[in-house]
């Protein structure tokens, strides 16, 4: 186990892989419990546009990608609030994304290999600009979740209740779309953009299984994504699989088989 | 605390309410009544901002509603509240959403609190949303259908801490619903709304408000108690 801490491709992977999966872990519940649990999904898509626009101007993929989904995030933030349900306006988004994507692919025909990385994620090959950033996303997810838990949590129970009762309710809601955007252009070297909503979205699930509040089922997201992403990338290591498939794996077990507990545990006992 | 002037509301060009005026006062305990589709709903989410009218005026605290920011001031209760399922937050939480410090006491609901909101009947559920209007020290309290699947009993004690409320501690209360029956016992005033027409007045003339409003169409629900 100590031979994996030891090479510094491994020890920028689980530093980055822990920062971007509690960060994904603690802004998650507020995605699932919103019903907007494909936002990560359907701005990941857009993002795979960005970044093949990117390619093909000889710009930084990070930038173009940033640049791509945050528009489209305030784009969809506006969709959602005015026009419509969350599941259309993202099906638009995601596939204005991928179409996009792919008439640049066909137009030129080049960056295939580095498309791909972007596409399944390349976690053991972060840089140090990936960890700063994972490092950044972290503190500042923490932050915002910290400062405005109980606005969030307002939002996640009614957003009736939030538009009444929050001063600004319509920024607030904006800024933390922004910080999906953010965290799923950051996430996307390392999980890659068509595993970044397994992130979002399964530890989540897993949390509100085990857990008997909301605060702890926050709690238990975060410990979830971080456990499964860190058992992950040692494994993948250790088995020679691709981590981010490594990860999504551990987090579907996990959830497999705690539902699985506790559907025995309801058949050997139906008053519980 | 709410004026009302000549309001027109509609619905993708369908008018649902039509030069609707009327005012609620400091410590008022007024009821809206009106049959279904009368437009009592529409005119609620209209007070609250959340509809545009489409002409007239309406003025909460003495402030136009375009500039009015003081929400906390008022708490609501919706008619239909849906949430996901899957929420986690016992009421405890729900209510320290509303206000963070100590849990104001209303409805019983003491013993509820450690409890996941989403494992509640429906009836409790409504108790504690109530219960969330109130945590933050409302001056107005703004109900829609509140009693909608609270049984009899629960429903009198209901009402018994409405009045409470306004009389002890001076909260404005306005109740839309559509069971007469219990108007009479509970509240000062009515305000009978149907599109066009709207009529208020003390609850002790409310058989004539209810003839003047809808004359032999308003078949009213009455309460059992």
């Amino acid at each position: 186990m100590i031979e994996v801490l030891t090479y510094g491709f491994m020890q920028k992977a689980l530093i980055g892989g822990a920062a971007i999966a509690i960060a994904c872990g603690l802004i998650g519940p507020f995605l699932v419990l919103r019903k907007l649990s494909l936002l990560g999904h359907g701005l990941a898509h857009l993002s795979f546009g960005g970044v093949a626009l990117g390619l093909l101007l000889g710009i930084n993929p990070l930038i173009s990608s940033l640049i791509a989904v945050v528009g489209g995030s305030l784009f969809l933030n506006r969709l959602i609030s005015r026009y419509l349900h969350g599941d259309a306006a993202i099906a638009l988004i995601q596939s204005f994304g991928v179409g996009l994507g792919i008439i640049i692919i066909g137009a030129v025909k080049g960056f295939g290999v580095d498309l791909f990385s972007y596409l399944i994620g390349s976690i053991l090959a972060l840089d140090k600009l990936d960890l700063g950033l994972a490092i950044a996303l972290l503190m500042v997810t923490a932050a915002f979740i910290f400062v405005f838990f109980r606005q969030l949590m307002l939002f996640s129970f009614s957003q009736d209740f939030a538009e009444l009762r929050i001063r600004h309710a319509k920024l607030l809601d904006a800024a933390f779309i922004l910080l999906v955007a953010f965290t799923v252009v950051i996430s996307m070297r390392a999980v890659g953009i068509l595993l970044i909503s397994a992130l979002l979205v399964i530890p989540t699930l897993i949390a509100l299984q085990v857990t008997g509040s909301f605060r702890n089922m926050l709690v238990a997201s975060a410990a979830f994504s971080f456990f499964a992403t860190v058992a992950g990338i040692i494994a993948a290591f250790y088995l020679d699989v691709p981590p981010s498939g490594a990860i999504v794996m551990l987090l579907f077990g996990t959830y497999a088989a705690i539902a699985g507990m506790r559907k025995v545990k309801l058949w050997k006992n139906p008053a519980t | 605390m709410i004026q009302v002037s000549s309001l027109s509301c509609s619905y993708n060009g369908d008018a649902v309410l039509e030069d609707i005026s009327f005012d609620v006062k400091k410590r008022d305990f007024v009821a809206i009544i009106g049959p279904n589709g009368s437009g009592k709903t529409t005119l609620i989410k209209t007070i609250l901002g959340k509809l545009k009218p489409d002409k007239g005026i309406i003025k909460l605290f003495g402030k136009k509603l375009e500039k009015f920011t003081e929400w906390e001031r008022i708490g609501y209760v919706p008619q239909r509240f849906s949430f996901d399922k899957l929420f986690p937050g016992t009421v405890e939480e729900i209510l320290n959403m509303s206000r963070r410090g100590k849990i104001i006491p209303a409805l019983g609901i003491r013993e509820l609190l450690r409890r996941k909101f989403s494992e509640l009947s429906g009836g409790q559920q409504q108790q504690v949303l109530i219960a969330f209007a109130l945590q933050s020290n409302p001056e107005l309290l703004i109900l829609d259908e509140p009693t909608v699947g609270i049984d009899a009993k629960s429903q009198q004690e209901f009402y018994r801490m409405l009045k409470h409320l306004n009389a002890a501690r001076g909260v404005t209360i306005v109740v839309v619903t559509h069971d007469v029956g219990i108007i009479p016992s509970h509240f000062k005033r009515v305000v009978c709304i149907h599109q066009k027409m709207c009529c208020q007045g003390p609850v002790s003339e409310i058989e004539d408000l209810l003839k003047k409003a809808y004359g032999s169409q308003f078949v009213p629900h009455t309460h059992p108690c």
